[in-house]
């Protein structure tokens, strides 16, 4: 019997007469009776373990998912700020470089550490932040490709190959 | 801690993509959910295939339950994939229709419980479908006529009768079998 939680014979009361309402009742509670009693197979120990894998792996991916959104996101504004930086350092117009007197004229623009290596310097990492953000969200759309099959060898090993790049990386 | 709280707990870790309650979810609602397919689809290999696409897309779609009666929200999912399938098969029905009786020969289940069982089914198959279906959401998914009436968007009376009348001609057709 369904453990319901409703007044079948009020209900019933409120549409039909009282002996009509008292044998539709008696109907309804016979023929769930009849259900309870002859029950329906049960699903099998392998098709749950099926689901769990296919659930357990939907998972794997879907976190997956958000650590490369992260990744992308630090490597965005990372780069953001190298690039602004770098702007910012080199324009003449900064709000601070105009309310300041001006220099004398034997002093140096460049402050004394400043060298022309180290614009070789950012202009490097500006690259490398760049190349990662395109090979994570290369790697990003593969992952997505894969989800909807929910192939799971394949996504455990993906998830081994990021174990182990983060284990190298320390 | 009661049996609501418990559900409570065990779908907000779903929420947060916790392994372990996607496992207590399954273990709760299989076999209700698998008893639900089984009766209106009356065959196992269908039955397993119906519930993985069940739990895939509850797994899919967790985030968006936003509270009040999660079997209604369970069996609602439920529902929207059998008749997904019903339409399926309407259409595989449709282009192979000169194999049409033969196909209506294949329904019997291959495994059930007893003979008796399986005249059972028999019967539910001679259910219009939307009785059929009503009676299984109601019994499987325990959800009570007004939850059964906002399912189908239809009145509380004309559930209760459809309801009444499927059960009271499945007795009939089993005999007058009480079980």
């Amino acid at each position: 019997m369904p453990d319901i939680n409703e007044d079948l014979d009020s209900l019933l009361a409120g549409f039909l007469g009282a002996e009509e309402a008292r044998r539709a009742a008696a109907d309804i509670r016979s023929g769930d009776r009849l259900l309870s009693e002859l029950a329906a197979p049960r699903p099998g120990a392998g098709l749950l373990a099926d689901i769990n894998g296919k659930v357990a792996g939907a998972l794997v991916a879907r976190r997956r998912r958000v650590r490369h959104r992260i990744g992308r996101a630090v490597a965005a504004a990372a780069a953001v700020i190298v690039v602004g930086s770098v702007l910012l350092f080199f324009s003449g117009d900064a709000p601070d470089q105009i309310a300041r007197p001006p220099l004398p004229p034997d002093r140096p623009l460049a402050p004394r550490w400043w060298d022309d290596s180290a614009v070789e310097t950012l202009a490097a990492e500006v690259d490398d932040v760049l190349d990662s953000m395109i090979s994570i969200s290369v790697d990003d759309a593969h992952i997505e490709d894969q989800i909807p099959d929910f192939d799971l060898a394949e996504l455990e090993e993906l998830e081994m190959i990021a174990m182990n790049d983060d284990f190298w990386k320390g | 801690m009661d049996d609501l709280e418990k559900l409570n707990r065990i779908v907000a870790g779903c929420q947060n993509g916790e392994n372990e309650a996607f496992a207590q979810l399954i273990d709760i609602y299989s076999t209700r959910c698998y008893g639900y397919f089984y009766r209106l689809t009356g065959n196992t290999g269908i039955s397993d295939d119906l519930l993985s696409r069940l739990f895939v897309r509850l797994f899919e779609k967790i985030g968006s339950f936003k509270g009040g009666s999660f079997e209604k929200w369970l069996f609602t999912i439920a529902s929207n994939i059998f008749n997904d399938y019903l339409r399926h098969e309407y259409r595989q029905r449709r282009l192979l229709e000169a194999h049409a009786e033969q196909l209506a020969m294949e329904s019997p289940p291959r495994r059930s419980d007893s003979e008796t069982a399986d005249r059972l089914q028999r019967q539910i198959g001679k259910l219009d479908e939307d009785t059929a279906e009503l009676i299984m959401l109601r019994f499987y998914g325990k959800l009570s006529f007004k939850e059964l009436s906002e399912l189908r968007e239809e009145p509380i009376g004309t559930t209760l009768s459809k309801v009444h009348r499927g059960l009271r001609k499945l007795r009939e057709l089993m005999g007058g079998q009480d079980a």
